[in-house]
C-alpha cells in the first residue's frame, strides 16, 4: 500500500467533497491560467502581426506611433538612402489616407482608408482572390481591396474602382479616377467590417493631383546578416532626426504604456486567484484533517513517523491539484476563446490581434504557481496532523 | 533472568488545566517481565489510559523513566520513538482505529509495509494473522461491513503484525457487548499464552481476570497496587 494509494482511497472517501475540491481548483486555476495568458497575450500577439508583414524595423518622423505623428518629408530620396545602408535588406514607405470610392457611376460612394506603397509592397496583406498588386512600374493605376469593400462596393477582381471626384446633383463635377482590381486582400492589421485599400503611392499620389513626396512611416527589413538592433543604429546614426525602432522595441513602448491595462489587470486578478486557491485548498485539507484527528493519532500510535503522515497529505494534495490543473487547462482554453471574443469586439482593434494569447513558458508558470500554492496550502494541515498530541487526541476521541 | 520488556520507574504524569494542575500518576513503578499478562484496572479517570500512552510511547511523563527492552525512551527523538511503536509495541484501542477506506486486510498490511515488510511476505503473514482472530474470510471486507467484535478482531491482527515485544490494549472491550468482549478476551488470552507480552487497561472483570497479574491504579495516591491492599 503506497502512500499515493492511501491518499486516492482517502479521497474517495469523500467522493463529493472531492469532487468539489477538484472543481474549485480547476475553476480559480483556469481563471489564473486565463490571466497569464492575458498578461503578455497582446503584446505577443501585436508583435507576430509586426513580424508578419516581414519587415523588422520601422522609421518615424517623431516618437509618434505610425500614421498618428507628423508624416515623413522628401520619401522617394530617403528610401533610396536607407535602401543603400549595409545592414538594409529592403525598405518600404508607407502613405495613409482615406478617399471617396464607389462601385459604379450610380452608386454612392463609401469613404475608403487607402495605403500607399512605395518600394517593396509585399507583407501587409494576403491575397486571397485574383492576383496581387503587379511589380512597379506596372502597377501604376491598380488596387486590391479586402473582402469588406469588395463586397459593399459589389467589386470583383479585374473590376474597376471609381476614386475621388466630385458628383453634384447627379453630375460629375469632377470626374472619379478609375484603377483596376487586381485582387481581394486580407489586410494584416484589418478591422471587422472596415473597407481598405492598397496601392502604390504613386497612383495613390496620382489621385490627389499632386506630388507631396510624403509617407506616414519607412518599414525596413535587415539584412541576412543584421540583427534588428544592428539596423536600427545604423538607421539613427545615419539620420539622426528620424526614430527608428524594431519590432521588439515597438512592442516595448507599447507595453510599456498602451498594452500596461491589461498587464495590470492580470497582475491583479492573478494574485486573487493564487490566494483564494491557497485558501480554498487550505480549508478544504484542515477541515479533512481536523475530521481524522483520530485515525490520524491512531496511526502515529501505530509507528507512523511525522514526515509519512505529511507525505500522505502532500499525496492528496497532488492528487487534487493535478486532477484540477487538468481540468483548468481545458476550461481555462476555452474561457480565453470566449473573453477574446468579447474583449475583440472593442472598436478600432485588428482582426487578428488577439488578448489570450498561448506562449512559451506560460504552461509552465501556471503548473508551477498553482504547484507552488498547492505546497504552501498544506503547510497548515500538514503541522496539524504532524504536531498533534497522540495521547490527547487518542483520550479525546475515546470521550467524544 | 531476562530483560524486562517494559520498566516505568517513578512515572509521574501531571496534566495542567486551567482550573488548575490535575495529577492523573504518581511515582508508578512497574515490571513487565517477557510473556506476562497484566491488567490493570481501576474507576474511569484513574489514569489507566494514561500510564498506557506512557508506556506506548506516545506521551511523555511528567517525571520518572520509561524503559522498552532496556532503553529509556526519553533519549530517543520523535522517529525513533516511530520506529519503537511500529516494531516492538503493538497498540489496540477502544475505537478500533481501523482505516474505514481499507479492507481488513490492507489494514493489517499497513504497519508491515510501513516497517518495510516486502508485499508478499506481508500478504501471507496479514492472512495467517486474520486467521488466527478468526477472519480468515473477511480479508476482503471493509470496516463498514464489519461488526464492533470483528472490527476489534482485525485491530488485534494489526497489533500483531511486526511480531511485537508487547501489545498494549486499552479498553479493548469498551465498545463491545458481553459476549462479545468474553470473545476479545478470549483472543488477548491466547495471544499471551502464544508468547507476547500483553498489558490491558480495563474496568471489564472478566477480561480483568483472564490476565496473568492484576494490578490496580487510582485512589488518593495515583499509583500502582496490588489488588485489595489498602491505600
Amino acid at each position: 500500500m503506497t502512500l499515493a494509494i492511501l491518499a486516492w482511497r482517502t479521497l474517495l472517501r469523500q467522493p463529493a467533497r472531492a469532487v468539489l475540491g477538484v472543481f474549485g481548483v480547476a475553476a480559480v486555476a483556469a481563471l489564473l491560467f486565463d490571466m497569464l495568458l492575458l498578461a503578455g497575450g497582446l503584446a505577443t500577439s501585436f508583435r507576430d502581426l509586426l513580424d508578419s508583414t516581414g519587415f523588422d524595423v520601422r522609421v518615424t518622423a517623431t516618437e509618434a506611433l505610425p500614421g498618428m505623428g507628423p508624416y515623413l518629408e522628401g520619401v522617394r530620396d530617403l528610401v533610396a538612402d536607407i535602401d543603400e545602408l549595409d545592414h538594409v535588406a529592403d525598405v518600404a514607405a508607407v502613405a495613409l489616407g482615406t478617399i471617396a470610392a464607389r462601385g459604379s457611376e450610380d452608386q454612392d460612394a463609401i469613404s475608403l482608408p487607402i495605403q500607399g506603397y512605395l518600394g517593396t509592397v509585399r507583407g501587409g496583406w494576403k491575397v486571397l482572390e485574383g492576383d496581387d498588386l503587379p511589380r512597379e512600374p506596372a502597377s501604376s493605376g491598380t488596387v486590391v481591396i479586402n473582402r469588406a469593400a469588395a463586397e459593399q462596393l459589389d467589386l470583383d477582381p479585374g473590376d474597376e474602382l471609381l476614386l475621388g471626384g466630385l458628383k453634384i446633383r447627379d453630375r460629375w463635377s469632377a470626374p472619379p479616377q478609375r484603377c483596376r482590381i487586381t485582387g481581394i486582400v486580407e489586410f494584416v492589421f484589418e478591422q471587422g467590417h472596415t473597407p481598405s485599400a492598397a496601392m502604390d503611392l504613386d497612383t495613390m499620389e496620382g489621385l490627389a493631383g499632386r506630388k507631396p513626396d510624403r509617407a506616414a512611416f519607412l518599414m525596413v527589413s535587415s539584412a541576412p546578416a543584421s540583427a534588428d538592433i544592428e539596423t536600427v543604429q545604423a538607421i539613427r546614426d545615419r539620420f539622426p532626426n528620424l526614430h527608428a525602432y524594431s519590432n521588439a522595441q515597438y512592442v516595448q513602448q507599447f507595453q510599456a504604456h498602451d498594452f500596461s491595462y491589461f498587464r495590470q489587470i492580470a497582475v491583479v486578478i492573478s494574485t486573487l486567484t493564487v490566494f483564494f486557491t491557497f485558501l480554498l485548498l487550505t480549508a478544504l485539507l484542515t477541515v479533512s484533517v481536523n475530521q481524522r484527528l483520530g485515525e490520524v493519532a491512531g496511526l502515529r500510535a501505530l509507528g507512523f513517523r511525522r514526515r509519512r503522515i505529511v507525505a500522505m497529505l502532500m499525496w492528496e494534495t497532488a492528487v487534487t491539484v493535478v486532477v484540477g490543473l487538468v481540468l483548468a487547462v481545458a476550461v481555462g482554453a476555452a474561457l480565453a476563446v470566449v473573453l477574446d471574443g468579447i474583449l475583440h469586439d472593442m472598436p478600432g482593434l485588428p482582426d487578428r490581434l488577439h488578448f489570450f494569447v498561448y506562449r512559451h513558458g506560460v504552461l509552465v508558470r501556471f503548473v508551477g504557481l498553482i504547484l507552488g500554492t498547492g505546497l504552501l496550502s498544506l503547510v497548515y494541515p500538514a503541522w496539524i496532523a504532524a504536531r498533534l498530541p497522540i495521547a490527547a487526541t487518542l483520550r479525546k476521541e475515546i470521550t467524544t | 533472568m531476562s530483560r524486562p520488556v517494559v520498566e516505568a520507574r517513578g512515572l509521574t504524569k501531571i496534566f495542567p488545566m486551567p482550573s488548575g494542575a490535575v495529577t492523573a500518576l504518581q511515582e508508578v513503578d512497574l515490571l513487565l517481565d517477557p510473556g506476562e499478562s497484566v491488567a490493570i484496572t481501576g474507576p474511569s479517570g484513574c489514569g489507566k489510559s494514561t500510564l498506557l500512552h506512557l508506556l506506548g510511547c506516545v506521551d511523555t511523563p511528567t517525571s520518572g523513566q520509561v524503559l522498552i527492552d532496556g532503553v529509556d525512551v526519553a533519549g530517543l527523538n520523535d522517529a525513533a520513538r516511530s520506529r519503537l511503536r511500529l516494531t516492538t509495541i503493538g497498540f489496540v484501542f477502544q475505537r478500533f482505529f481501523l482505516l474505514p477506506m481499507l479492507t481488513a486486510g490492507e489494514n493489517v498490511d499497513l504497519p508491515q509495509l510501513e516497517a518495510g515488510a516486502i508485499r508478499r511476505d506481508c500478504r501471507r503473514r496479514t492472512l495467517e494473522l486474520l486467521d488466527y482472530v478468526g477472519l480468515a474470510d473477511r480479508v476482503g471486507h471493509r470496516p463498514s461491513q464489519l461488526s464492533g467484535g470483528e472490527m476489534q478482531r482485525v485491530a488485534i491482527a494489526r497489533a500483531l503484525a511486526n511480531r511485537p515485544r508487547i501489545v498494549l490494549a486499552d479498553e479493548p472491550t469498551g465498545e463491545l457487548d458481553e459476549v462479545t468482549g468474553e470473545q476479545i478476551a478470549a483472543l488477548l488470552h491466547r495471544v499471551h499464552l502464544d508468547g507476547t507480552t500483553v498489558l490491558i487497561a480495563t474496568h471489564d472483570r472478566n477480561l480483568a481476570s483472564s490476565a496473568h497479574r492484576r494490578l490496580v491504579l487510582g485512589g488518593r495516591d495515583h499509583r500502582l497496587h496490588e489488588p485489595g491492599v489498602d491505600r
